[in-house]
């Protein structure tokens, strides 16, 4: 089970993206998810800015293509167990 | 009674919409249940419906909508005073969601929030809290937010309907440039039971037909006659006209008794395109009209929650928007279709 | 002089009743038997594991193979650095050695990875990366996938370039009755194998494995045919994929090859058959790239053409790689070494590389954040 205390500490650094504008470097469309996850769903590279890149999931249903302009959006990280806290972080979308 | 005093020191200052851009055609979901697509169509006046995501929830579109308000309302999150979320899916039974999009908004941590829950209408009373709050001198700023991630029985008829989306108002004192003023508001309340969800249940359940008179056409048509006699104003006194839709049909009906016209009607009509999407329901309809109304024109919300109570709430619209700024007419057209099978695997119901 | 007294490998698989402590016994055992040392001798136990704890609860390796093994009292420990623990342990018995602090280590690499579900295991897995790589979802497979699409584009290769680095290490695997696929396979049931995480399918990835290695090193003067290691370098880069300066190469190798090339005073084109970090097909590619056996951009065309095939001019991953051999990851890194040593005393069988005098082995860990070089000499 999640622990809610990490989930919390990483309120710190998971909204720092919301908002920010970038492209697409690279894609993968991830069948086969880990535990805690539900495929399938793309995860895109994203180029921030110089130097500052950041992975993440893709949210529309449309497929990514590299070099796409993207902005990050507020989504649920992950599947939450009825009994977990609930982890909210940054995945892209087309701007 | 609420008091017909005229506010004066509330306005809109910002004011944002967000529905998710997958959609689901009534059709689709009536195949699934040998049901016939066009009939059902033609009795409910919606052919579709908007579905969140399934790593969407109230507190996603809650964010969604409050960003496009703040950047409206070109305020630092920090003034805001009070954040007020309107919900029939906060995604706790206990922990606030208004303390999650506060935090996740930035608005530090001097202010008030408490969530909100009266079925359809508690986005309206949370702006009215807000307007309370603000009169009185309390905060300068606030944010009230009608979200919800609709759910409904697979099979049941409320599938057609149930949607999702998002309104946010932000109302704030003299202190910052209004888009919108408020005039008055006004509330009516019954134990009425159309429609419930115990604690611990998944899906609603309703009382079928019993949802029209005793519940949705009491409670609409008695507070908005009881606010027209309180503000000794008249139904053509008001340009746009907004009123609770759960479907087409109950509003067409409770316009035409109210003798509110199509023209009136119109921007805040959006059900046909985007379901039912619960708190957010009369908040997108209002948004619609500001986004899409013209200045000095005089705007009437009657909303409607199940249990049962309606508010209602005047105001006259001070700005228009820029043509290029009309983003809720933007989400409304850039759609996705999806089938009943995807719509299942979303839904977090297989 | 650092030399390798005794090897052994157990078969690599899904061993259903076989478990953690069984494996490290069966290679313990194995190595001690192999190198025909008296166990009393052995003065320091590494372990090279990653998964134990995550997956059932077992830490203290070390420890625990000192028990099982009957080694009294020895001073042990365990070694992890992800995926690339095993070379990692090699290099540290090593260093005990010239340290004056161990004559005879036993270095023992084992994992038991099938007792749970893959979404568990891809999950456990990803430990080796970082926080924000497993909060988007990600699994490893995702990640080189990652880079293979952007390698892609830079160089010209496409999916179907990929599919050569299986049908090698099969080849080669089927020489092997270690291997946990000990069969050729052809090129249409890789290109028709499904999707893990695009452009990645089935045939590119390493499969999940259990199984064990060890081996006895030595510092003290021995016989002839002593098979030595030559020179053993680390070097680590970014765990974040997202703060690698290049996409499509692994630096960390680039740099620790150069190193583990200076301090064993060979060249690359003096390398006689390696054992390299084939986790995925792109790996392989980037890996013969990295390592110096041909120039970036051209790996996925070398491999195809056969330079590192059996017989070819350098061959790569003759005990099958990770693909074919299988990948128990804290194994793996020693297992490329008993390949190596087995290669270069003459005792590889079918699969054997002609007057093969010196060996690389090549591990890594995680999506590249750690590389390890042995280089092996006959001396």
């Amino acid at each position: 089970m999640k622990s809610a205390i990490q989930v919390w500490r990483r309120q710190k650094t998971n909204y720092q993206n919301l908002g920010r504008v970038g492209a697409v470097v690279s894609k993968t469309r991830i069948i086969e998810a880990p535990s805690g996850f539900i495929g399938p769903y793309w995860v895109v590279l994203v180029q921030l800015e110089k130097n500052k890149r950041v992975v993440g999931q893709w949210v529309d249903e449309a497929e990514p293509k590299i070099g796409m302009k993207v902005v990050g959006v507020l989504r649920r990280i992950g599947e939450a167990d009825k009994a977990e806290v609930i982890e909210y972080g940054v995945k892209w979308k087309k701007l | 009674m609420i008091l017909p005093k005229k506010f004066t020191k509330v306005g809109i200052i910002g004011f944002g919409g967000y529905v998710p851009s997958l959609r689901i055609k009534v059709g689709e979901i009536a195949d699934a249940y040998g049901k016939s697509g066009e009939q059902v169509v033609e009795s409910l006046g919606v052919k579709q419906k908007a579905v969140a995501g399934r790593d969407e929830d109230t507190v996603s579109l809650a964010v969604a909508a409050s960003q496009t308000a703040l950047q409206r309302a070109k305020i630092k999150p920090e003034n805001l005073g009070a954040v007020l979320v309107g919900s029939e899916s906060h995604p706790y039974a206990v922990k606030p969601t208004g303390s999650i999009v506060a935090e996740i908004l930035g608005v530090g941590n001097e202010y008030l929030t408490v969530d909100l829950e009266f079925a359809c209408k508690a986005g309206t009373s949370a702006m009215i809290l807000i307007a309370g709050l603000i009169e009185a001198g309390l905060i300068e700023a606030g944010l009230a937010i009608g979200a919800d991630v609709a759910q409904s029985r697979p099979g049941d008829a409320l599938e057609y309907t149930a949607g999702a989306g998002a309104g946010a108002m932000i109302l704030g004192s003299k202190k910052f440039p209004w888009l919108a003023q408020l005039n008055f508001v006004s509330s009516i309340s019954s134990d009425t039971p159309d429609f419930w969800r115990r604690e611990g249940e998944q899906y609603p359940n309703h009382a079928g037909r019993f949802t029209a008179g005793p519940a949705y056409f009491r409670h609409v048509l008695g507070s908005t006659q009881s606010f027209l006699d309180k503000t000794k104003t008249k139904i053509n006194d008001y340009n746009h006209v907004v009123l609770h839709m759960p479907n087409a049909k109950f509003p067409q009906r409770a316009a035409v008794k109210l003798g509110v016209t199509k023209e009136q009607l119109n921007l805040g009509f959006l059900v046909p395109e985007i379901g039912n999407p619960y708190s957010a329901a009369s908040l997108l309809g209002l948004v619609n009209v500001l986004e899409q109304g013209k200045k000095q024109e005089e705007i009437l919300v009657t909303s409607y929650g199940s249990g049962a109570g309606s508010d209602s709430l005047s105001l006259t619209l001070l700005k228009n928007s820029k043509k290029n700024k009309l983003d809720l007419e933007r989400q409304l057209k850039e759609v996705e279709y999806i089938n009943y099978s995807q719509y299942l695997k979303i839904g977090r119901a297989i | 002089m650092v030399g390798f007294k005794g090897v052994y490998q157990t078969k690599f698989g899904e061993l259903w009743d076989k478990s953690l402590t069984d494996l490290i016994l069966e290679a313990g055992e194995g190595a001690i038997k192999n190198a025909k040392i008296d166990r009393k001798k052995i003065d320091l136990v590494l372990v090279a594991n990653m998964l134990g704890g995550a997956l059932e609860g077992q830490n203290h390796l070390g420890a625990l193979a000192g028990e099982i093994l009957g080694l009294r009292n020895v001073p042990a420990f365990l070694v992890e650095a992800a995926c690339a623990s095993g070379g990692v342990a090699i290099n540290q018995a090593a260093t005990a050695i010239k340290a004056g602090a161990a004559k005879n280590v036993l270095v023992v690499g084992a994992e038991k990875m099938t007792d749970k579900n893959n979404g568990e295991v891809a999950s456990a897995l990803m430990g080796a990366a970082s926080e924000d790589e497993r909060l988007a979802g990600l699994t490893f497979v995702g990640l080189y996938a990652l880079m293979a699409r952007v390698y892609f584009d830079r160089f010209k290769a496409s999916k179907d370039d990929l599919a050569y680095v299986a049908i090698k290490n099969h080849k080669h695997a089927s020489l092997n009755p270690k291997a946990q696929y000990p069969f050729a396979v052809d090129l249409e049931t890789v290109l028709k194998s499904s999707c893990v995480a695009s452009p990645l399918h089935l045939f590119d990835c390493s499969p999940i494995t259990d199984g064990a290695a060890g081996v006895v090193i030595s510092g003290e003067a021995d016989g002839k045919n002593k098979i030595v290691l030559a020179a053993s370098q680390i070097a680590t880069d970014y765990v974040n994929l997202t703060k690698r300066e290049s996409l499509v190469e692994l630096k960390a190798t680039r740099l620790v090859s150069r190193k583990a090339y200076e301090e064993a005073r060979v060249k690359p084109e003096e390398i006689d058959l390696a054992e390299v970090h084939d986790c995925f097909s792109i790996a392989e590619i980037m890996a013969v790239e990295d390592l110096g056996f041909c120039k970036k951009g051209e790996g996925f065309k070398r491999i195809k053409a056969g330079d590192f095939d059996l017989g070819g001019r350098l061959p790569v991953n003759l005990s099958g790689g990770l693909k074919a051999c299988g990948h128990p990851v804290g194994a793996t890194g020693v297992k490329q070494v008993v390949e190596i040593v087995t290669q270069l005393r003459g005792e590889a069988e079918k699969r054997q590389v002609k007057k093969a005098k010196i060996g690389l082995t090549h591990n890594v860990g995680g999506s590249g954040a750690t590389a390890i070089v042995n280089i092996l000499k006959k001396l």
